[in-house]
């Protein structure tokens, strides 16, 4: 009977044995990299420490960084060959990293359903395609729009359109003005160029990405002219008088509109003012012909392209997408989940401003509100970006006489660098 | 046994002996990486694919076609040539003033060396936005005194100036070095000199400058190199507007570098600042025979 | 004679008394200038969030809260303050000792040896330091990454013992302005070069290394790049790249940025009031010839 007993017990412990052992030689380590703050860094952790749970062989190091400081420490770790196995991708930079043979295509992981992407739009999945593949899982989305106080229009008995035109935009706000004081600016960076442009159904670079997407200088000039009005009416503060001294204390000295945020940046605006926001759509033109808005990825996981355990890395991809005890940990951090299960699972636990970011999404989710995202950002951008800022704040110290001629000089300096760039 | 001992007294022997740890540092950890950037100087290289040699392309398009170039060497000039005096002489006359004897003496110098230990913080950046803002504190005692509000950080004729006094605000570290030379200065010869009824000021040209000239000598050139490396105030506080009027040359080099990912012309830029800065060392350096005195060097 | 030096005490030491008075009032004018940045800092982080940038310029909180100290202090993913404090900690000694070290040693064999090839060693050290550190990230950091180094704290503290020019080049004009005659004697006493340095220079050139040390100490704890390019692992992280870490894109905790980045303060003036003691007696007693 002992023996018996003895015999079972060592058969036992050694298939524990070999199994555990069986484990130690399957598991992998992959690293993980992403930007973000402590909510961020918290959140993600936990989840990495679930998805080690669920799956024992394969084993998560982690690093993290804020914004400033992620693309220097990215771009050196790929100068070193070091590159994570997994990388937190912005939109911004994908294509670059893309065509350099940095990323994986994900293509083969969809196929094979190692990426479950049966709950993803294509038109949200497509995002993420550069050139002929698509090298990065959209793990949220979110869309450009205008965030503004509901007190101050309360105040001078205003509204304000959820889809404004521009028309309607400007009259409020100097109405606002004359009623209680308070200014508004007229976003004129190069992603509103962005905007005008989509407006009218162009881009602002071309397809092939050698030059920029437009010749007309009067789309430069609209938003030129749009900005001087707003200033000579008073409603918008001319350069340096402006009180602000960070991204989000306009709505507290000056502001109480805001065109140039991201929907999923709510919550943070309003914890950084102190006081309660509103979405509307970002304005647009009277004679638009194009829905300008569009729904952009919050950011991606990519893989790397060098990794040795692509597959573990996918494994920790689809778990970030698709797997509900993941998202009762990290929420919408990262922005609206791209899955529709998963946006179900969330909806009945988002607090209050994350509903209403939400309902915005469902309103720019119907039909004719948006149009498909632009191609990802050419290497140049970057520098076209940098001369769109030169020439603004040119005209915004009223260097500028004529306006054609100066949008005229831009677009062909900016295609001279795109050509200049877009040689090899 | 003996010989070894012999040897490693030989002055020459025991020079390099001493000299031994900069020697493996610069081959081991700066000669690779300081040839590889001057390799790089030659090449087009976006850091994610390797590097493509290209001849001197990069210094043509420096010197022809990039207009910010000379803008921002320009900026960085001007930088260096008002900031770098002043810096000193506040430094200077901060440490004399806090040489002398007194209880409250350590708790002064703390406090003076406040700005420099914050250095590029965030906090700093915005303190000092705020001080400059259109209705900060600066122009809240301007309006009592009956003067305009200036757009101090967005008005071409100041932004700059805003950005020099804040480096010599902070003047903590120079003032150290000189605090540690004061102490430097043998008391016998203060107090040969109140014997022989030398005023405080005649104190100060006659025995105290001269013994600290050579720590004035390493401190102009310490200062020349870093206010033309300069990067932190433009980056936090300006990222060089108005009209790029702040755009120091570090900063549209990091731009360049890191940002247009042109990490090649990037290196570029920087070996020109290399010689530029070095043809100024050189200078310090050579008219140091003329004013730097040496009591080592004294016969 | 005996009449003047009679009368003069009681006048000097009411003049005395009033240059002094009016010595500390300015200091004490100018030293507010100094201070405001801190007082503004420690201000804020005692004001919840929303509070921050309504009354921007208040020094006193109207809500007065910890909260952003408990937020703070909890750090991220779970490892609080205490270990960045402790990284930054053993960082910076480390990278203190080095410095000091390889100041105090290079900087008297450029100083007071003569041999060939000096000029030659002097002129590349301060021509490597004259080229702009960021082009210099990337081959440094493929560099260490061939050693094997990124990831542990080697790089950020092995070469301030093989380098740290700028704290050479300072030790070495402390050296040369003091006087050969002690060396000369020391040599006809039958001292070589080694115990000319330990005996004789090292306890001369003290100021200067208490300078090079809290130079450095303050540098090490304050360096962001260095931790962001080799610290991989959260375990290693510093309070300088941690300060940061409240930061994304769009959104910065600055009430959490501003209570740690006082806590972060205080190490570093401890440091400074203590080291500060060598350099106080201001006019020198000791040291030098006599």
């Amino acid at each position: 009977m002992l023996k018996r007993f003895l015999v079972w017990l060592m058969i036992l412990t050694l298939s524990v044995g070999m199994v555990s052992f069986a484990n130690a030689e399957e598991t992998t380590t992959i690293r993980v990299l992403w930007w973000g703050s402590q909510n961020r860094h918290d959140l993600t952790t936990k989840a990495v420490e679930l998805f080690e749970q669920k799956y024992p062989n394969i084993n998560v190091e982690i690093e993290f960084t804020a914004w400033d400081g992620y693309w220097s420490k990215l771009s050196t770790q790929v100068a070193g060959n070091l590159v994570p196995d997994v990388i937190q991708m912005d939109y911004q930079y994908i294509a670059q990293y893309a065509q350099s043979n940095v990323l994986a295509d994900l293509t083969p992981y969809f196929e094979s359903g190692a990426i479950d992407i049966s709950n993803v739009a294509d038109t949200v999945l497509s995002s993420g395609k550069v050139g002929e593949g698509i090298y990065g899982m959209p793990i949220g989305t979110t869309a450009r729009v205008m965030m503004y106080r509901p007190d101050v229009l309360e105040q001078a008995n205003l509204t304000m359109p959820v889809n404004p035109t521009w028309d309607e935009f400007m009259s409020i706000s100097k109405q606002v003005y004359e009623a209680t004081g308070r200014t508004n600016i007229v976003p004129s960076d190069i992603d509103d160029l962005r905007f005008i442009l989509r407006d009218y159904g162009l881009n602002l670079y071309s397809d092939d990405g050698k030059s920029l997407g437009f010749d007309d200088p009067k789309h430069l000039v609209y938003l030129w002219e749009r900005q001087m009005t707003a200033v000579n009416e008073g409603w918008q503060l001319p350069v340096g008088e402006t009180t602000a001294l960070s991204m989000y204390d306009g709505f507290i000295s000056d502001d109480w509109a805001e065109c140039t945020h991201w929907s999923s940046e709510l919550a943070a605006f309003q914890t950084g003012s102190g006081t309660r926001l509103e979405l509307a759509m970002y304005p647009h033109s009277s004679d638009a012909t194009a829905a300008a808005t569009y729904f952009k990825p919050s950011m991606f996981w990519s893989v790397s392209n060098a990794s040795a355990n692509k597959d573990a890395a996918a494994t920790f991809v689809n778990f970030f997408i698709n797997d509900p005890d993941c998202y009762d940990i990290v929420g919408i951090d990262r922005g609206m989940p791209v899955s529709s299960a998963i946006r179900e699972h969330i909806a009945p636990t988002l607090d209050e401003t994350s509903q209403r970011v939400a309902a915005m999404h469902d309103y720019l989710g119907q039909e004719g509100m948006t149009s498909a995202i632009m191609n990802t950002d050419i290497p140049a951008h970057g520098e076209v970006n940098r001369l769109f800022a030169d020439y603004s704040e040119q005209v915004s110290y009223g260097m500028v006489k004529d306006l054609t001629a100066h949008a005229q000089a831009f677009i062909e300096e900016a295609n001279a660098i795109i050509a200049e760039k877009s040689k090899n | 046994m003996r010989s070894i001992r012999q040897t490693l007294e030989k002055e020459s022997v025991a020079g390099y002996m001493f000299i031994l740890p900069i020697i493996i540092g610069l081959i081991v950890f700066t000669a690779i990486p300081f040839f590889t950037s001057l390799y790089l100087a030659f090449t087009e290289y976006d850091m994610l694919t390797a590097p493509k040699w290209v001849g001197v392309d990069n210094f043509v398009k420096m010197f022809t076609k990039d207009k910010l170039f000379w803008k921002s060497f320009w900026v960085t000039f001007k930088f260096a040539i008002i900031q770098v005096p002043i810096k000193l002489l506040v430094s200077l006359g901060v440490a004399l003033v806090l040489s002398r004897n007194s209880k409250a003496i350590p708790v002064y110098r703390a406090t003076f060396y406040i700005p420099s230990l914050m250095g590029g913080s965030v906090a700093v950046a915005l303190m000092w936005k705020q001080l400059f803002a259109y209705n900060g504190p600066i122009n809240n005692i301007f309006s009592v005194l009956g003067i305009a509000p200036v757009r101090w950080l967005n008005d071409v004729s100041t932004a700059l100036g805003v950005l020099i006094g804040l480096g010599i605000w902070q003047f903590g570290s120079s003032m150290l070095i000189f605090l540690a030379a004061l102490k430097n200065v043998p008391a016998s010869y203060h107090e040969a000199a109140i014997v022989d009824g030398a005023s405080p000021v005649r104190r100060f040209f006659a025995i105290v400058l001269p013994m600290i000239t050579p720590v004035f000598f390493f401190n102009l050139v310490n200062q020349t190199i870093s206010a033309f490396q300069a990067f932190n105030s433009s980056y936090l506080i300006t990222s060089g507007k108005p009209l790029n009027s702040t755009l120091y040359y570090g900063v549209h080099l990091y731009n360049r570098a890191f940002t247009f990912s042109e990490m090649g012309y990037g290196s570029a830029m920087a070996w020109f600042m290399l010689l530029v800065i070095a043809f100024f060392t050189a200078l310090i350096f050579k008219s140091s025979n003329a004013w730097v005195y040496y009591e080592s060097e004294v016969k | 004679m005996t009449a003047i030096s009679a009368r003069k005490p009681r006048s000097m030491k009411r003049a005395r008394q009033i240059s002094s008075c009016i010595y500390h009032v300015l200091v004490v004018l100018f030293g507010f200038g100094m201070l405001y940045p801190l007082l503004w800092m420690i201000a804020a982080s005692f004001k919840p969030n929303t509070e921050i940038f309504t009354s921007v310029s208040s020094l006193i909180p109207k809500t007065f809260t910890f909260e952003n100290y408990i937020t703070g202090w909890r750090g991220f993913s779970g490892l609080s303050f205490a270990v960045f404090f402790k990284n930054s900690f053993v960082i910076s000694v480390i990278g203190t000792i080095g410095s000091v070290f390889a100041a105090a040693v290079v900087a008297f064999g450029f100083a007071r040896l003569r041999f060939r090839g000096r000029n030659v060693w002097f002129t590349l050290m301060i021509l490597t330091m004259m080229l702009p550190s960021q082009v210099m990230m990337i081959p440094q950091f493929v560099l260490y990454n061939k050693m094997g180094w990124v990831g542990t704290i080697l790089p950020l503290t092995v070469p301030h013992f093989f380098g740290g020019g700028f704290n050479i080049f300072m030790v070495m004009q402390f050296i040369r302005g003091i006087p050969r005659d002690m060396d000369e004697a020391a040599v006809i006493d039958g001292c070589n070069w080694y115990m000319i340095f330990l005996r004789i220079i090292l306890p001369l050139i003290i100021p200067s290394l208490v300078t090079v040390a809290v130079l450095t100490f303050i540098g090490s704890w304050g360096d962001f790049m260095g931790a962001l390019l080799y610290l991989n692992k959260p375990q290693l992280y510093t309070v300088a790249y941690a300060l940061k870490l409240f930061s994304d894109a769009s959104y910065t905790d600055f009430g959490a940025t501003f209570a740690m980045s006082v806590l972060s303060l205080i190490p570093i003036l401890i440091l400074f009031f203590f080291f500060q003691r060598q350099l106080v007696e201001g006019i020198s007693t000791q040291g030098l010839k006599g």
